[in-house]
């Protein structure tokens, strides 16, 4: 039977909207004539959608149609301003300013699959499914039908915040819809929320409320999502006197959330209506412009669009610290952009070129004396990296450290090879409290020449009772034969991967095989400050915190101090995740990618657990090294300081952001795999066998 | 109160002065009617002259009553601040509103200090309140203010009378001089236990408004409110007929009536109180007189004598509410049909609103994406055929989920699209004395009407949305069509808004250079448009090279994705992407069909021919005769065939474009705007 025959053999009835209601059925109907009709539309009802049903599997996947989605392309459509927040009007019971709520409920309807019951039914259940939309929204209405068809008991009434209605219409079901922008108008969000619950229950005669919604939807605040949220319900400010405001906005959030795949057609329409901004606009505009150039690796097109607005570029920090780096010779100097037009040092800039600007500009930084900035003083340290002065470089780099009260380097030599080979800290005291056991996790890559120092690193640690599970990834370098040489530490568990698989599906392993309470990792190039340990399970107990997460510098072998564009050189450290183990077991595993699995991860538990629960340390714990073999650097899936992204890490960081934000099953892994593989950049699980261990 | 006093407190810290008022307004504000009119004027007055004004509620609120929205409108604008009496608050001046008739048990005004109270007297017992001496220990100077002559006589010897009796402080600004076009005459009849009725039949160009001063301000009969003190601006006439010897009299009611230019038709036995203003007749006199008033004005403006010196309006605005810089919202209020022509409309307008005029949606069509999409803020109440139960039951909820969207938002206007202006809808807007009813009000209701037609009245605006030049309306609406302002057909789009050929079939996944047709028959909410389609698509499909798309309604009820070999479309607004087809089969919903003939889009209407309040088969048919479109009955699907063998000739196409373009005018969305604008602007 083809699909056509099958839709010419039914005759679809009316919906149920057209056909008279029992109260339009004259009075001398008899009721079961009432019940009869009733009975007959549900019928219809069920047969209408098994035979859709049977239509779309006859037709197979490929005749399966797919809506055409139309979307208004109107210019300089009028938009609804946010409407305006004012003081609640005094009310109490001497002055009932309130509207007066109608006493008698009304009647839900009981849906098309119990149609026949509407009467008999008595029972009235609110669901909420706010934040589901979709197939999700879909499938949890679905599930309430059937509930609903074998209870018989019933009648559903759905809370939503999606403007998408389909899933009730098509089922017959009543709903209610509660906008975001009622929330904003109260004084305290969730205070508005349960106010429209509680005369949403009086309206219908709620028994109670089920709770289907999205958690995600309910945690405003994890701060990427809520920006997102925020800035959706303040969607009304686009209207035409400021929509450019609104889509530069979109913009800063679309990059700072790594919403990349949103981010190429909104620079493309600022640019598009550059030279038409007002003036207040134009630099904000400029430097999400500019940021997406970075971040998307178009050079050419910054260096071009700085040269063009130069008179922007001369009013803003921003602006001037890319086009001084960029737009200049990389060899040369020019004094004119050691000062950003605040007045302030152009740090970024002075990083860049102090092989050639060093004798230039360090006297003035000198005059800063010690009332210079801990990045005033890593840029000092840089130069005398640069002339090999070790003392010099040691105050320096401790006075950057002491600012932050951290542990200060005792010994620095620039003899030959990676600095952080040779460097000491001070001895720090062993913290009080050791009793809880913490499993620090490395994987270890062609690190052969840099696996000494970082488990060495670990291993001094002031917390003492750690257990350090390392394991190699088939490297070919002689990385192993540099791990035997740690095994007389009881400490430490060799593993060995049975197939290459990169440092996440060994992290997966790892940690199943973890003992200790609290688990977290170190990079086998990095050198963590002796109290890392220490400092964050002191952090964590503290603040009764799942996770924490510290700062790392990124230094180079040669000593010298990364600076990002923002002119600091302190950075979230991802790596230093130092969370209780069953975090792990419940938001884990990690996904299988060669890179940047560990932010997805981060960024998911904090939007599950919430930033209360997943806290950042501000203080640096680990020394990373920047060299072209790090993970970071590798050509193709490259992410650097400037915030440039390679297309693979674009991808994957544009579609586990977007999976943050819009919903859908977050532990599911198809869709991004297939753009993880589509890139390159998938591994798979080949599990890690331990090492005897020689005692 | 002297100059050296105000100047001293002025420099007196803010929180230091939460407690002390220049003058405190005691009495029932939930109260309605012209008691409440009067209190608001009184706030109105003293915060016009700078003057801290407080308010009390001395009485204990009767279950579901709320304060009268004047006042509330008071304290929202800030002109007043709600005085908790517990705070001991200290004033120049309290006035006590009907004492008699407050909460003394409860010692509402116990911890007040006063320099002078004014005991207002709206009835005799408000002489003799036991112990009310003692009841105001602090209220210094105790003064008892007659409200009118005859109060005054029945006062007691021994009581402090005030020199002049206590009259509401109209101001000639306070009631803006109605601005706009109307041809009817309203008529209102104050209603109490003790007055004259209204007459039993008024002539057709007059709208009865009965005025039900006695508490409740629904009359049933009316299906709507007494209007709030603001809407008085709008009666053309105002007659009240009490028995003689009635003490509690309206005043403010009939001076600001008569301020308000209105003529105010009283018996004879209220000369003395009311003074030369007021026609003075017998109730039967009342349509006569008002007459007799009303050419004499017209003849006033027609020698070029401005309206407002015919009604005496004159002098600054000292009471005007404070603003702030940004002007109250428009609150579109989007009724549900059977397609989304409600909501089409009102987005067309809205999108033609002056730019800085902040505009929000209220849906009960459930089309709150395709509005978010156009970037409007909306909301959704369910429409009664969403809804179990009795109409009256969904329109108690209706209502107060409308009243508490414009308590949320502050609308300035609500602009209603709908056939159905319910009592809910008409008492919601009511509920705010400073809000504004207007209704966009397509014609062509075919037999149908609905039962609250009548509302219209309570409208301070009516717009109707026009339809092709020459199109017989034999509908309820046609009939009343001099209470509208009449515009051109609305459409959301101007021509210049569509994409073009390439654009729009690239959007689509269509072929530009093969033929396509596009299906939209709705939302099929009251017509089987499955088998309609099926049958659409099948004769469709046997002309070779056809491509095929059928538009899903973004409010429909199920999902069309039947047929293969089909593209189908979802979103709005579909007559963006019209260029990618080259006919079309279409309803002929007031939308569809308006968009179709202006953007020569040649088309075959099927009306929708079942029961409703939209003559679609009449709208189609002038079509046809007009050489524009074809118009095709259901029960004639034998003839489509030929029909698309004629339009699949480019020569056809042409023909019905062309002819389509030229019946068609201006969009009448700027209009429309422009007339609300202007209601607006002629009331702020």
């Amino acid at each position: 039977m083809s699909a056509r025959s099958t839709v010419r053999a039914r005759r679809v009835e009316p919906p149920v909207s057209e056909l008279p209601q029992a109260e339009a059925v004259p009075a001398t109907t008899h009721l079961s004539e009432v019940r009869k009709l009733r009975e007959a539309i549900e019928r219809h009802y069920r047969t209408n959608r098994t035979l859709t049903g049977l239509v779309h599997k006859l037709a197979g996947p490929k005749g399966e149609a797919a809506h055409v989605e139309l979307r208004p392309r109107l210019a300089g459509a009028t938009q609804s301003q946010h409407p305006e927040r004012r003081p609640e009007p005094a009310t109490d019971a001497w002055w009932p300013a309130a509207p007066v709520m109608p006493s008698a409920p009304l009647a839900a309807h009981a849906g098309h699959d119990c149609f026949s019951l509407a009467d008999t039914i008595g029972d009235t259940v609110g669901v909420s499914v706010m934040g589901l939309r979709g197939v999700d929204l879909d499938r949890v209405v679905g599930g309430v039908a059937a509930e609903q068809r074998k209870s018989k008991d019933f009648k559903p009434v759905f809370l939503t915040d999606q403007p998408d209605f389909l899933p009730f219409v098509s089922r017959g079901y009543s709903f209610e819809y509660l906008s975001t922008f009622r929330d904003y108008l109260a004084p305290r969000a969730e205070e508005g929320r349960e106010t429209r619950r509680g005369v949403l229950t009086t309206k219908w005669g709620l028994s109670r409320i089920v709770n289907h919604d999205d958690a995600r939807a309910a945690n405003r605040a994890y701060p990427p999502l809520a920006a997102l949220l925020n800035h959706n319900t303040d969607m009304s400010r686009a209207c035409h006197h400021d929509r450019f405001g609104w889509i530069i906005e979109t913009l800063r959030i679309a990059l700072s959330g790594e919403r990349f795949d949103a981010a190429e057609g909104l620079a493309n329409y600022l640019l598009t209506f550059f030279d038409r901004l007002e003036g207040a606009h134009q630099i904000p505009a400029a430097r999400v412009i500019c940021r997406k150039f970075i971040a998307f690796g178009e050079l050419e097109k910054l260096r071009a669009f700085l040269f063009k607005n130069i008179a922007q570029v001369k009013k803003d920090d921003s602006l001037f610290t890319w086009f001084s780096t960029y737009c200049t010779g990389n060899t040369e100097f020019l004094a004119e952009f050691a000062l950003l037009p605040s007045r302030k040092i152009n740090v970024y800039y002075l990083s860049k070129r102090m092989a050639v600007a060093g004798d230039q500009v360090v006297p003035n930084l000198l005059a800063a004396g010690d009332g210079a900035t801990a990045n005033g003083n890593l840029l000092l340290a840089n130069y005398f990296a640069i002339r090999r002065d070790a003392a010099l470089y040691k105050m320096f780099v401790n006075r950057a450290l002491g600012k932050h009260g951290d542990s200060l380097l005792s010994k620095v030599s620039f003899d030959q090879g990676n600095l952080l080979e040779r460097l000491s800290f001070e001895n720090r005291p062993p913290a009080r409290d050791q009793h809880e056991l913490v499993s620090v996790i490395m994987s270890s890559y062609e690190a052969a020449e840099t696996i000494g120092y970082a488990a060495r690193s670990i291993l001094k640690q002031s917390y003492g009772n750690i257990e350090l599970l390392i394991c190699d990834d088939c490297s070919s370098d002689g990385t192993s034969r540099e791990l035997e040489k740690l095994r007389s530490d009881p400490r430490v568990r060799l593993f060995q991967s049975k197939a290459q698989q990169g440092t996440y599906g060994i992290r997966n392993s790892l940690i199943a095989e973890a003992r200790g309470s609290y688990v977290t990792f170190h990079d086998s190039d990095d050198f963590a400050f002796p109290d890392r340990i220490e400092r964050q399970l002191r952090f964590l107990r503290e603040h009764g915190a799942a996770a924490v997460v510290g700062q790392w510098f990124r230094v180079t072998g040669e000593g010298e101090f990364v600076f990002s564009s923002d002119h600091a050189v302190a950075r979230l450290a991802v790596v230093s995740l130092f969370a209780h183990r069953g975090v792990f077991e419940r938001f884990g595993p990690y996904r299988t990618a060669r890179v940047a699995a560990d932010t997805e991860f981060y960024e998911r538990l904090r939007m599950s657990l919430g930033v209360e629960a997943v806290r950042l340390m501000t203080t640096p714990l680990i020394l990373g090294l920047a060299s072209a073999n790090s993970l970071t650097r590798s050509p193709g899936i490259e992410a650097t300081e400037d915030g440039f992204r390679a297309p693979a890490r674009r991808a994957y960081a544009a579609a586990a952001a977007k999976r943050r934000h819009m919903g859908g099953n977050h532990a599911g892994t198809a869709p991004i795999d297939e753009i993880l593989a589509a890139n390159g950049i998938l591994m798979s699980h080949a599990g890690v066998e331990e090492l005897e261990t020689r005692r | 109160m002297t100059r050296k006093t105000v100047k001293r407190r002025a420099k007196r810290p803010a929180d230091d002065g939460a407690a002390r008022f220049d003058v405190l307004i005691a009495g029932d504000m939930t109260r309605l009617g012209d008691w409440s009119f009067r209190i608001a004027l009184e706030i109105r007055n003293h915060a016009g002259s700078g003057a801290r004004v407080g308010m009390i509620q001395a009485a204990r609120p009767m279950e579901g009553q709320r304060v009268a929205p004047e006042i509330q409108t008071c304290v929202r604008r800030g002109l007043a601040l709600v005085v908790d009496p517990a705070a001991h608050p200290a004033t120049d001046l309290l006035v006590i509103h009907a004492p008699s008739e407050l909460d003394w048990e409860a010692r509402p005004l116990a911890g007040i200090v006063s320099e002078r109270t004014i005991l207002v007297c709206h009835h005799t017992e408000d002489f003799s309140v036991p112990e009310i001496k003692q009841r105001l220990r602090g209220s210094g100077e105790l003064v008892w203010a007659p409200t009118n002559p005859w109060l005054r006589q029945a006062a007691p010897a021994a009581l402090t009378l005030s020199p002049d009796d206590w009259q509401p402080p109209v101001k000639s600004t306070d009631i803006p001089a109605p601005k706009l076009r109307r041809q009817r005459s309203r008529l209102g009849w104050v209603v109490s236990h003790h007055s004259a009725p209204p007459p039993e039949a008024v002539p057709a160009d007059v709208d009865l408004v009965c005025l039900d001063l006695d508490g409740s301000r629904a009359s049933p009969a009316m299906h709507a409110p007494c209007p709030s003190l603001d809407r008085l601006s709008r009666l053309d006439c105002l007659a009240y007929f009490p028995e003689p010897g009635a003490t509690a009299l309206p005043d403010a009611l009939i001076l600001s009536a008569l301020d308000a230019g209105a003529t105010v038709a009283l018996p004879r036995w209220l000369k003395p109180h009311y003074g030369v203003g007021p026609v003075y007749c017998e109730p039967g006199q009342v349509l006569t007189r008002a007459r007799r008033k009303r050419t004499t004005r017209a003849i006033a403006s027609e020698l070029g004598k401005p309206a407002a010196d015919v009604s005496g309006a004159a002098g600054a605005d000292h009471t005007r509410p404070q603003q702030g810089s940004r002007p109250r919202p428009v609150m579109f209020l989007a009724s549900n049909g059977v397609g989304i022509g409600h909501v089409s409309r009102l987005l067309a307008i809205a999108r033609r609103m002056d730019p800085r005029q902040p505009v929000m949606f209220v849906t009960q069509a459930q089309a709150v994406s395709a509005i978010e999409r156009l970037g409007y803020l909306a909301e959704y109440i369910p429409s009664a055929s969403y809804v179990g139960g009795d109409l009256e039951a969904w329109d108690s909820w209706f209502q107060f989920e409308l009243e508490s969207l414009i308590d949320a938002y502050d609308p300035a206007l609500v602009v209603y699209d709908g056939n159905n202006p319910s009592p809910g809808l008409v008492r919601a807007v009511a509920s705010r004395a400073d809000c504004r009813l207007a209704w966009v009000r397509r014609g062509l209701w075919g037999n149908l009407t609905s039962p609250f037609i009548d509302n219209a009245r309570w409208f301070d605006l009516i717009v109707e949305p026009g339809e092709l030049e020459g199109q017989p309306d034999e509908g309820m609406t046609a009939q009343r069509r001099d209470e509208a302002v009449p515009v051109p057909p609305i459409r959301l789009l101007d021509d210049t808004e569509l994409l073009s050929r390439g654009e729009a079939a690239k959007a689509v996944g269509l072929d530009p250079a093969r033929p396509s047709a596009l299906i939209q028959l709705g939302a099929g909410y009251n017509r089987d448009i499955v088998s309609l389609i099926d049958h659409l698509v099948e004769v469709l499909q046997q002309v070779p090279q056809l491509q095929v798309s059928v538009a899903e309604w973004v409010n429909g009820a199920q999902s069309l994705t039947h047929w293969p070999d089909v593209k189908y479309l979802r979103g709005y607004p579909l007559s963006q992407y019209f260029n990618a087809f080259d006919f079309s089969i279409a309803a002929a919903g007031y939308n569809t069909f308006h968009e179709t003939m202006s953007f020569g889009l040649p088309t075959i209407f099927i009306p929708n021919r079942h029961p409703s309040m939209d003559d679609q088969a009449g709208r189609a048919l002038h079509a046809q005769n007009l050489h524009a479109a074809f118009e095709l009955d259901e029960a004639d699907l034998a003839d489509l065939p030929e029909l698309v063998t004629l339009l699949m000739d480019p020569k056809a196409r042409a023909f019905l474009a062309d002819n389509s373009r030229r019946l068609c005018g201006p969009n009448g969305a700027a209009q429309a705007a422009h007339a609300l604008t202007e209601m607006l602007e002629a009331v702020r």
